[in-house]
């Protein structure tokens, strides 16, 4: 694939088309059918339950790369989606690059890369740009297991461009250039051929446990509004980051941390949680674009073209705050140097900052989409769709653009050790929903290899746990779970809608990258008044096929839930690292915080502690 | 487009369930430059009635989540500004799960 073809491939999505829904319908008729006879039968036994081996929450790239691992190690596989296979989650909208050590690219890959490169060199500097905070057994998985998983996805027919890009924060060139949609198309073409079944519209709410085991999953199907039962020998939990817990964000619609939400309820451990990355120069306006990376390419990719930031005063700020780097800063830094001026009052209207092209000749801005180097533009300023030519002309003519941040990756997550396990029998969790990776950052390019590293690696443990476990019977009593369900649609009250949003405005005025104790324990209380206002949320809307008001009212408490967890997280960590940064603590303390941050479920209660990092082969320093 | 802007939003309305031929509805939506049909979708299902049904996932124009048809053409209704009076129906009219949600089936055709 050249560059050209790869910015271009999202208009060609119609080729997937078969692929992509490719046995839905017939297992979708399989499972209402189980269903049915389950709902009008009395009988509750283990028989006569819909079931599968293992239950794999999130159908996207770790979801899919977990269900094809369980289905090739003779076990059978059930992907549930609260949206569409192909059509839903982080995976598909990834820019998108995936990261192999050079010299695996060059020998492995047969691809063009630099052979001085090594997989130890890869893990050194994930490691140092997650702040030394990575799990190092999870992190040797990641740089050993991806040249052969890779190998595999472009030998079924993935279209990845020859030579390697060369992100910020390797040594090397490391990035395999692909596409989100590439990417997921080759993922459900290896499901198809291992006949993974897929029940989409189906959120799930709450894990089921017997006897400190995980037996199965519970939720609503959005086809039919009814609440639904599923057991399982072992659940992976393949849900995405909860970047919807803020207005602004790169991430689909959907990512509200519901993984995240039942798993704290299930007793799971949570890392490094307050570790979530922001991208800089996002879109704040116009609202079609709103969160959109134009600006980002634009201003700090690859390639910028030479942008101004200024503040609302004028004063170019990143220069003053870097002046060797200005603009041209890791994410983190651009982030944080942004949202420091709106912290600090200096910000735009709309609380972002103001970004100017004016100062260039007219004609360098109009010949910047013509290069090659920019393959995500079109040579008319379009991109994904969007035409951005006529922000552009007004921005050629004197207008500043006004851009922000917007929430991008969790770095932190489930806790897991390199098989994806959690500590509690019966619980697998891999991708984006988990920790320990990134540890406190993430380099362009990594999500794409942990989400398939780590897909495989739970999936093949799962199924290896399954092989000697059994199903159990669901409790007699499931009214708190059908209660959860069921509650806001039998209510009259308070809008979802509208607490959702007001919800946002905290995490996005207080949780956001610039941090205080002040604005963190602001945060814990307002959660305090949303969890009050939550048993009086109701839906004016009353029908139960696809109501996305029941379906917003749902994902409200696992976005209160989350925003408990990510906001307790961020206090304990009293100093600056990667993507946290704390205005009271702006330094690293490599001597007392080079420590993971664990929250963990004492009694629906969040406790806390920092535990020391995983080590394999590289000590932390205890200084800088 | 400068400025603000009244339009009519005609989609097209269908639960199965409850009703026995699909019909439309029409929604007044203000809207400016750079507006997109799915943002009018969010903000009628937000503020106007809450049981209209769509599906829509990265409103990036990445995903192909939200295809319907506006004004006869399928669509990414993310990617399509709503400059005018439209009209909004399913991608495909004879597998409705509700409005403009479908069933589990492939794209059509024509897109």
């Amino acid at each position: 694939m050249d560059m050209d073809e790869r910015g271009r491939s999202y208009e060609k999505r119609d080729m997937i088309a078969d692929d992509i829904q490719y046995n839905v319908v017939k297992q979708y008729a399989v499972i209402q059918s189980l269903f049915l006879s389950r709902i009008m039968g009395e009988n509750k036994g283990v028989e006569n339950m819909l079931k599968a081996d293992i239950v794999i929450i999130g159908s996207e790239g770790a979801g899919a790369r977990a269900a094809v691992e369980v289905a090739r190690h003779g076990m059978k596989p059930l992907l549930l989606t609260k949206g569409k296979i192909g059509r839903s989650g982080a995976t598909v909208t990834a820019m998108a690059d995936f990261e192999v050590d050079s010299k695996s690219a060059v020998e492995v890959l047969g691809l063009k890369g630099d052979i001085r490169d090594s997989k130890e060199k890869f893990f050194e500097d994930t490691l140092i740009s997650g702040g030394y905070l990575s799990n190092q057994k999870m992190l040797e998985r990641h740089v050993n297991d991806i040249p052969e998983i890779a190998k595999e996805m472009m030998d079924k027919g993935m279209k990845v461009a020859q030579e390697l890009d060369h992100a910020a924060g390797q040594t090397y060139p490391r990035s395999v250039m692909t596409t989100g949609p590439e990417f997921m198309r080759i993922l459900i073409k290896m499901c198809k051929e291992e006949n993974v079944a897929v029940y989409e519209h189906f959120m799930a709410t709450d894990l089921v446990k017997k006897d400190g085991r995980v037996i199965g999953v519970v939720g609503l199907d959005l086809s039919t509004g009814e609440f639904v039962e599923i057991g399982a020998k072992a659940i992976i939990m393949a849900t995405g980051g909860g970047m919807q817990m803020y207005p602004y964000s790169t991430a689909p619609d959907e990512l509200t941390g519901d993984g995240h939400a039942m798993a704290f309820r299930a007793g799971v451990s949570f890392i490094d949680l307050e570790m979530i990355q922001f991208m800089g120069c996002t879109m704040m306006t116009p609202p079609a674009v709103e969160g959109q990376g134009f600006g980002y390419g634009l201003c700090a990719d690859i390639n910028p073209l030479d942008c101004w930031l200024l503040n609302k005063f004028g004063t170019r700020f990143m220069a003053d705050k870097d002046p060797i780097h200005k603009e041209h800063v890791t994410r983190d830094k651009l982030a944080v140097g942004m949202m420091t001026e709106v912290f600090e009052g200096r910000g735009s209207e709309h609380g972002g900052i103001y970004v100017s092209v004016s100062h260039l000749p007219k004609q360098i801005v109009d010949n910047y989409p013509q290069s090659k180097n920019v393959p995500y533009l079109s040579k008319d300023w379009e991109m994904f769709g969007f035409s951005y030519k006529q922000i552009m002309e007004e921005a050629k003519a004197g207008k500043a653009l006004e851009m922000g941040v917007a929430s991008h990756f969790f770095c932190g997550g489930i806790k897991v050790d390199e098989n994806g396990y959690s500590g509690i029998p019966g619980f697998y969790a891999a991708g984006e929903v988990t920790g320990g990776t990134e540890g406190g950052n993430r380099i362009s390019g990594n999500a794409l290899t942990q989400i398939l590293v780590q897909g495989k690696a739970a999936g093949a443990a799962a199924a290896d746990f399954a092989k000697t476990a059994g199903f159990e019977e669901f409790p007699k009593d499931m009214a708190e779970y059908t209660e959860r369900v069921n509650g806001p649609l039998s209510r009259e009250g308070l809008s979802s809608f509208e607490i959702r949003k007001a919800l946002q405005k905290v995490c996005w005025e207080k949780l956001c990258v610039v941090r205080t104790e002040e604005s963190l324990k602001y945060v814990l209380e307002q959660v305090a008044e949303f969890k009050k206002q939550l048993p009086l949320v109701g839906c004016k809307a009353k029908n139960k096929i696809y109501n996305r008001e029941w379906v917003d009212a749902l994902q409200l408490e696992s976005l209160i839930t989350l925003t408990e967890l990510v906001a307790t997280s961020a206090l304990q960590r009293k100093e600056s690292r990667c993507v946290h940064y704390r205005h009271d603590f702006p330094d690293t303390n490599y001597k007392e915080f080079t420590m993971n941050n664990i929250l963990e479920n004492k009694s629906g209660r969040i406790a806390t502690h920092f535990e020391p990092v995983v080590v394999t082969s590289i000590v932390p320093p205890k200084e800088a | 487009m400068d400025d603000k802007k009244l339009v009519k939003v005609k989609i097209l309305r269908f639960d199965p369930t409850v009703d026995k031929e699909p019909y439309y509805d029409t929604f007044e939506v203000e809207t400016q430059t750079s507006y997109s049909v799915y943002n009018a979708l969010e903000y009628i299902t937000e503020n106007l009635d809450p049981t209209l049904a769509y599906y829509a996932s990265c409103r990036i124009g990445a995903c192909m989540g939200c295809l319907a048809r506006v004004n006869g053409k399928v669509v990414r209704t993310c990617t399509t500004m709503l400059t005018d009076d439209i009209v909004v129906e399913p991608a495909k009219a004879d597998n409705i799960l509700k409005d403009l949600v479908m069933k589990c089936k492939p794209l059509p055709e024509d897109f």
